[in-house]
């Protein structure tokens, strides 16, 4: 049996832009890199475009594509291989439970691992809209789970998941190979980043009115400025709803990984992994929530927070 | 003699039951004299001339059985039922009242039972001994000695070359009702461990159905002593994986279900050329000296070079199977049983003779409903279906009291007297229906009031029950000669006392 198998699961779109370092990273180590791609995440891609980022990466890496059924679909690329499995979003809750199974009938001859994907992550570092929404019993299947802090730090990982723990940070930290900045992406002004799919905007009542409202306000204030709004690549609330947008506003919808954050002269987004990535690529952020502070952000205490549209000029 | 096996659908006519059970015994019966045919229920009931001498329902379980083996026997044609899986002897087991209930209504109607073991004979004597019940063997594809003498010596000059065993493990994985397969496999996979620790590498595949291959059982999967290769089965994977594999390892559990199965995943793997081990429930007995028990004596006799079943004991593995897999003798032995039949005089030689009423339970499916108007019988709507299909008859309960209503069309067959006692004429669904006063039948002899029917879930069980029973001697009542059909697919608690 060949133990020199890397394997990666792709069921979430925004699972690419986690897992993509670490498929270049096992090819440079002369690993075979296998990608199984679930029948959700083709589901998810409607348009076929985040199939053709993972067509992308797998031609640099001479990645094998399947896509998978089902878990005996799945058990059948693994059968008489060994090695790794990694998987970027994987729990028992109903939306990872792909991820889950396949984790779980895995062959012993291979390590599972899930990635903690996102700097609030669910059984890592939960928000109260998250406790609300999934509960605080998130469990993983893997053998191991790649956390970016300590266990002290991960608040909301159950006790029987800890010994799991391996820190590693983020696999955007790995972020540096032969990334192909688009360039038609306008720079120097500012990043507006909304997730309004997220259950931090609906779990303690709507909020998505409230940030588009402001959003909006904050557009026709700065008229004469351009902004660059990026919808979350999972959730792409404004494109699916069709949301008509301010006449300066203009969208960007590149996987992350090619946007190339330090173009912007700022950022501002509502509690998202997205302002890490704004932090890391040091452009001024500001922290959104909604005028009442419903909204938990207290994992992000210590950033600007912007909770009106004078907030957010000022924060200009 | 015409011999048709009716099978529940189309699907059915390619699965592996089938396959093994009829497609190999025809030829042998043709040259007997015998034409056996196979044809889904549905098809049967659209025949305009019914051509077969006789009907052997193979897994229909349902109404439509019973239904039509009424309607073939008032044509005077001879009935049976095939039984392989033994759902009736659960007797604790709510979950097969129904199949219970199903069995007990087509077996009056059968003039004899088939079924593939000697223990699922007794089970079925258990609970009606006077029943005819022959034992027809699932025979085997074919025994080609020489090929097989070749196969048994190349498969052990490999396995000692390379000291590598091959494992095969094959068929069914699961069971809607029964922890099998799968599971079994799992549950006795410590049989393996002497061989996983031998000096033998060792080789485990397995063939299964998609529908087993659940995440719980590939999860269980995981904790056998061996990595294994997995695949969905299909008839020429299981071809070249036996025809690849030293040994097939063939655990059985003890529950009911599984102890009276045939014996049919040992002859296939004997008759492929591989070694079988078997453990758990004894089930392949009869084939004793060709079975391993112990995977120790496998091994053993894999250093020494004798193996079970080798070049040298085929012939002796042959003249065994004469008498439990030989399709030729098996299609003598069900020809010279069924010969008593044929010149049987049914109790019903007239169509028409008779009012097939179908009486609806809970979960009564739209096919029995149809088979039913196919065959001019009446459908019957108690208080407790739920289908909201046209019927002929409908029961309910209003004002605690059941209201028997019947169509227009149907009064006329009513009895005299009856036709007298109608109340009441109304429309129901836009069909015009009159109401039968029960109240003035004076032989009825049942109750019709039930003072806490609707008002929760446990009085409807309590009144289920009697509330059918009732319906049965109503209908009895109002139509002279009626012959009646209990379809009912619920799995929920109920029974019929």
């Amino acid at each position: 049996m060949n133990n020199n198998y890397a394997i990666f699961i792709i069921n979430l779109l925004q699972d690419i832009n986690i897992l993509r370092p670490l498929i270049f990273m096992a090819n440079s180590h002369k690993l075979y890199t296998e990608i199984l791609v679930t029948r959700q995440f083709s589901a998810r891609d409607k348009g076929g475009s985040w199939l053709k980022e993972i067509e992308e990466i797998a031609s640099k890496n001479n990645s094998i594509i399947y896509p998978v059924k089902d878990d005996s679909d799945a058990l059948r690329v693994l059968n008489r291989k060994g090695g790794v499995i990694y998987a970027a979003s994987e729990s028992n809750l109903g939306a990872h439970s792909p991820t889950h199974n396949i984790l779980k009938i895995a062959p012993s001859s291979f390590t599972t691992t899930t990635l903690q994907h996102g700097f609030e992550c669910v059984g890592f570092l939960q928000s109260k809209q998250h406790d609300i929404a999934h509960g605080t019993n998130v469990e993983f299947a893997a053998d191991t789970v790649c956390g970016w802090f300590p266990e002290e730090k991960m608040k909301s990982m159950l006790d029987s998941q800890k010994d799991k723990l391996i820190v590693t940070g983020p696999t955007l930290a790995l972020q540096n190979t032969a990334t192909e900045i688009d360039n038609e992406i306008p720079k120097d002004i500012g990043l507006i980043c909304e997730n309004l799919h997220s259950v931090r905007l609906s779990s303690s009542g709507d909020l998505k009115a409230d940030f588009m409202d402001m959003f909006e306000g904050f557009c026709n204030r700065i008229s004469e400025q351009k902004v660059v709004l990026r919808p979350h690549p999972g959730g792409q609330y404004v494109l699916k709803n069709k949301v008509k947008l301010p006449s300066n506003v203009t969208l960007v919808n590149s996987p992350t990984y090619k946007v190339g954050m330090s173009r912007f002269a700022y950022g501002v987004s509502a509690p998202s992994s997205v302002i890490i990535d704004m932090l890391l690529a040091k452009i001024p952020v500001a922290v959104w929530r909604d005028s009442e502070a419903v909204m938990d952000a207290d994992n992000f205490a210590g950033l600007t927070e912007v909770r009106s549209i004078d907030d957010w000029v000022k924060f200009l | 003699m015409n011999l048709y096996i009716v099978v529940p659908s189309l699907e059915y006519l390619n699965q592996a039951g089938t396959r093994i059970r009829y497609r190999r015994i025809q030829e042998s019966l043709q040259s007997l004299g015998a034409r056996l045919e196979m044809v889904d229920i549905d098809t049967v009931s659209l025949q305009e001339n019914y051509e077969g001498d006789l009907y052997i329902f193979s897994k229909c379980y349902d109404a439509r059985a019973i239904i039509l083996a009424k309607h073939l026997r008032a044509k005077g044609k001879v009935i049976a039922t095939d039984i392989f899986d033994d759902y009736f002897s659960q007797v604790n087991d709510p979950r097969f009242v129904r199949l219970r209930s199903w069995f007990n209504q087509l077996v009056e109607n059968c003039n004899f039972v088939l079924c593939s073991t000697i223990k699922m004979q007794n089970v079925i004597h258990h609970f009606y001994p006077d029943k005819k019940v022959h034992v027809l063997n699932d025979p085997y594809l074919c025994f080609e000695h020489d090929a097989l003498a070749e196969t048994l010596e190349r498969k052990l000059a490999a396995a000692q070359n390379t000291m590598c065993i091959k494992i095969a493990w094959f068929g069914m994985g699961d069971n809607p009702n029964f922890k099998v397969g799968l599971q079994d496999l799992v549950a006795f996979s410590h049989y393996l461990e002497p061989i996983v620790n031998s000096e033998f590498k060792v080789e485990l595949s397995i063939l299964t159905n998609k529908r087993a291959m659940t995440t719980e059982n590939l999860e269980l999967l995981k904790s056998l002593p061996i990595n294994f290769y997995l695949d969905e089965w299909t008839e020429r994977k299981e071809s070249i994986l036996l025809e690849e594999s030293l040994v097939s390892f063939l655990p059985v559990n003890f529950q009911n279900f599984s102890i009276v199965k045939s014996m049919n995943r040992a002859i296939t793997a004997l008759t492929a050329g591989t070694q079988v081990l078997s453990v758990g429930d004894d089930l392949y007995q009869a084939l004793g000296e060709f079975v391993y028990r112990s995977p120790n004596d496998l091994l053993n006799n894999l250093r020494s070079g004798k193996l079970l079943l080798s070049s040298k004991t085929l012939t002796k593995l042959d003249k065994l199977l004469d008498t439990l897999a030989n399709p030729m003798i098996e299609a003598q032995k069900l020809s010279d049983f069924i010969s008593q039949f044929q010149n049987v005089e049914q109790k019903h030689t007239q169509q028409g003779k008779f009012v097939l009423c179908v009486i609806n339970g809970k979960e009564s499916s739209n096919s029995v409903n149809q088979l039913t108007k196919k065959l001019n019988g009446l459908s019957v709507k108690t208080p407790f279906t739920k289908s909201n299909n046209q019927f002929d008859v409908i029961v309910e309960v209003i004002n605690n009291k059941l209201v028997f209503y019947v169509k227009e069309e149907v009064t006329k067959l009513l009895g005299k007297r009856v036709q007298g006692y109608i109340s009441q004429r109304l429309s129901i669904n836009k069909s015009l229906y009159f109401k039968v006063n029960l109240a003035l039948i004076e032989e009825l002899n049942c109750p019709i009031e039930f003072i806490n029917f609707g008002s929760s879930i446990f009085s409807d069980t309590s009144d289920y029950p009697v509330i059918v029973k009732s319906i049965f001697s109503i209908l009895e009542a109002v139509f002279p000669n009626s012959e009646l059909v209990f379809s009912e697919q619920s799995k929920s608690g109920w029974w019929l006392s």
